[in-house]
């Protein structure tokens, strides 16, 4: 039994082959039952992302399991089963387990470290659960991947700092103002930019949102899309003392606001801070704005520089969260390989189990009271269990630390066990036990 | 014997705090955060019990030099556990913890291995009133100069486009402002009170000479000039922010600059004990 990813992934696939492969979620229950009901395929769960399709699973034969999901997804995309091969990739025991890790930390995400993809991975943990086609080792698996996406956010800053301009502006104001919710937003313009941004900061609960342009209809539009409020240019310019945050992203070819102009807002509004966000090119500000007292001005520049280093302490960041992967990596590979030496416990304890049942069949017992029967019984078991105690601690050691197998066939040819492959109830009472 | 060992391990545990919050704010970590607010409740709750042990002992609250910078401290941390509590930020307790650490290490030097805790033989309303009015005050300075050093520290991040360490542990200048803001202006409400109960008990218990002649009326009165200004220049001149930081600084500044000075240098009431 080997611990198998096959999938693809934007690295891999162009998104026409990605769109074909996605699982919906109303779809994501008959594809977990079809994945298992492949003989070779005793575990399964399927994270699918607009970025990737994996099926995790814990296959007896590797190139079944990778034949059955070409097929699974040939049938569901209508894509040649050839043209799909060549675009999956997969990745076996540690490396799978490596891979899912990476996946929820955001490492292999197209921007480093969104925070999305571990609330993704999680729901493919729990689907699986809930349809039962995961079992102890996928579990296993989901569960650590979530833990280690939790310590990756909470031990490094891989998911710190915005990744795009008009969340870097977002969070600038909320740097700024702290809780935008009582802050009123002006919007000069009414281009892309602006509109996302807008929309930033409408999400984030300013009280008003203001949209200015010097064709109203624009503004009535905008102001539509991001439900704001259309002013027109001359009151939008006239009020500008009411915005504690302005987004201008116009076409103007001078600038739309001045020094002075800033300056004579700011003395209305008693110097309380005022954030000034120049999205145009050309520039709207007149750069000598940001000298103004508690004037914060940011344009393009500014904010593509701003994200730039947070591109790059996520990538330094990246390394570290590989640490604490590794780490989590050995934890569950060590947890694998305990499982190795879990059948040969088992027959062990039939083993001793056997010997104590024909022993006290043979014993006259008949004489003594059913009291001290079950008296003699507990003995015996105590005993049987204290006898065991030991090497079946000292198994499970060995067994983490991937020499399991020798004892085991040390074990099986000195007591002449049977051992076979692990199932679920052998797990179950083992750990119970 | 009991007081000895309550002031060392009361100063350890602020110590260790104190390290939990420097090494938090440096690297956010679970254990380090465990570390420093589990040690400043603990610490915090051993302080009370020393208080309550130097009192029983005195048969009063001993309102001297000796035990003074000790009750500072208290309520300092009374107001930061407060704010740690109410905006689940820990930030501030980089700067504040260590100011705690200063004073129990004063008030430490002063009565370790003595056993002889000094009263000060004054009584009535006034005096304890001023005294408890002037140690909320200064609490509220400590508290509003802290915020406006973070403030500083954020906005010099913000305004050089370089969005870095600060920026990413801070919580926001407007946060930073407003404790500032509303510590400045309770630690003058504060003075101001301290200084009508200490001015109506001094005229009822020291003759007028000797109230012209106290040293710590001029830089108690240089004090309240500059909280006067930096609360009417926050409310009525629209100084916010850089401006307003650099008044509580400087306030700050110049209270804890002044009072060790005149300790050493003057003897009068405020040289308080037998």
């Amino acid at each position: 039994m080997s611990l198998v990813v096959i999938g693809l992934s934007y690295r891999t696939a162009p998104v026409e082959i990605r769109d074909g492969v996605a699982v919906l979620p109303q779809a994501l229950d008959a594809v977990l039952q079809y994945f298992s009901s492949v003989p070779e395929i005793a575990e399964c769960a399927v994270l699918s992302t607009c970025n990737r399709s994996e099926v995790y699973c814990i296959a007896t034969d590797i190139h079944a399991a990778r034949a059955a999901v070409i097929a699974g997804w040939s049938e569901q995309s209508g894509l040649d089963a050839d043209a799909l091969g060549q675009h999956l990739f997969v990745y076996r025991d540690t490396e799978a387990a490596r891979h899912l890790f990476g996946v929820a930390c955001g490492l292999d995400s197209m921007v480093m470290g969104e925070p999305q993809i571990a609330g993704q991975v999680k729901d493919a943990g729990a689907a699986a659960l809930s349809m039962g086609t995961s079992k102890t080792v996928l579990n296993r698996l989901f569960r650590a991947a979530t833990e280690v996406s939790k310590r990756a956010r909470t031990e490094t800053e891989i998911a710190t700092g915005a990744v795009s301009v008009s969340f870097a502006a977002v969070e600038l104001a909320k740097k700024i103002f702290g809780n935008l919710e009582g802050h009123t937003a002006l919007v000069l313009g009414a281009g892309e930019m602006s509109e996302l941004t807008a929309r930033h900061l409408a999400d984030n609960g300013v009280k008003s949102l203001q949209v200015t342009s010097r064709t109203l209809a624009r503004a009535q539009d905008l102001a539509g899309r991001v439900g704001g409020r259309a002013i027109s240019w001359d009151d939008g310019i006239g009020n500008l003392h009411n915005a504690d945050v302005v987004i201008s992203s116009t076409s103007a070819e001078t600038y739309v606001l001045e020094r002075p102009h800033v300056a004579a807002a700011m003395q209305k509004r008693n110097n309380r801070s005022m954030f000034l966000i120049d999205i145009a090119m050309p520039r709207d500000i007149d750069p000598a704005v940001g000298d103004l007292y508690n004037v914060f001005l940011y344009d393009l520049d500014d904010l593509e520089s701003v994200v730039g280093a947070n591109l790059e302490k996520r990538q330094v960041e990246a390394d570290k969260v590989r640490a604490i992967i590794k780490e989590e990596v050995d934890n569950f590979s060590a947890w694998i390989n305990s499982l190795e030496v879990v059948p040969a416990i088992v027959a062990l304890r039939g083993h001793f189990q056997s010997f104590m049942d024909s022993e006290l069949a043979q014993a006259k017992l008949s004489e003594f009271s059913e009291d001290q029967r079950a008296q003699i019984t507990n003995l015996m078991r105590r005993f049987m269990n204290k006898v065991l105690h030991k090497p079946v601690t000292r198994l499970r050691e060995a067994g983490e630390e991937e020499d399991g197998g020798t004892y085991v066939a040390a074990l099986s040819y000195l007591f002449d066990l049977v051992v076979e492959e692990y199932h679920e109830k052998e797990i179950k009472e083992v750990r119970g036990s | 014997m009991i007081l000895d060992i309550l002031l060392i391990a009361t100063g350890g545990v602020y110590i260790a705090s104190a390290l939990g919050y420097a090494l938090h704010f440096h690297q956010p970590r679970a254990y380090w955060r465990v570390l420093s607010t589990r040690g400043i409740w603990g610490a915090w709750c051993m302080h009370t019990v020393l208080l309550a042990v130097i009192t029983i002992s005195a048969g009063e609250v001993p309102l001297t030099n000796q035990v003074l910078p000790s009750l500072c401290a208290w309520l300092v941390v009374v107001v930061y556990i407060y704010l740690e509590v109410s905006t689940r930020d820990r930030s501030l307790g980089v700067l504040i913890v260590p100011i705690v650490v200063v004073l129990h290490i004063l008030t430490l030097t002063k009565l370790l291995g003595t056993g002889d805790i000094q009263v000060t033989g004054y009584s009535g309303g006034w005096f304890e009133l001023h005294v408890l009015a002037y140690g909320l005050a200064y609490t509220a300075f400590a508290i509003s100069c802290v915020g406006g050093v973070m403030y500083l520290m954020l906005l010099s991040e913000i305004q050089a486009k370089h969005l870095g360490f600060f920026y990413s542990r801070l919580p926001s200048l407007e946060v930073l402002n407003q404790i500032n803001n509303r510590a400045a202006t309770f630690g003058f409400v504060f003075l101001t009170g301290g200084t009508i109960a200490s001015s109506v008990w001094a005229f009822q218990h020291l003759s007028q000479f000797s109230i012209w002649r106290e040293p710590v009326f001029l830089p108690v009165l240089i004090a309240w000039v500059i909280y006067a200004g930096n609360v009417v220049a926050r409310w009525c001149g629209g100084w916010q922010g850089k401006r307003a930081a650099f008044l509580s600084i400087m306030g700050f500044v110049l209270v804890i600059l002044a009072f060790p000075v005149i300790g050493i240098l003057f003897s009068g009431p405020h040289n308080l004990g037998p």
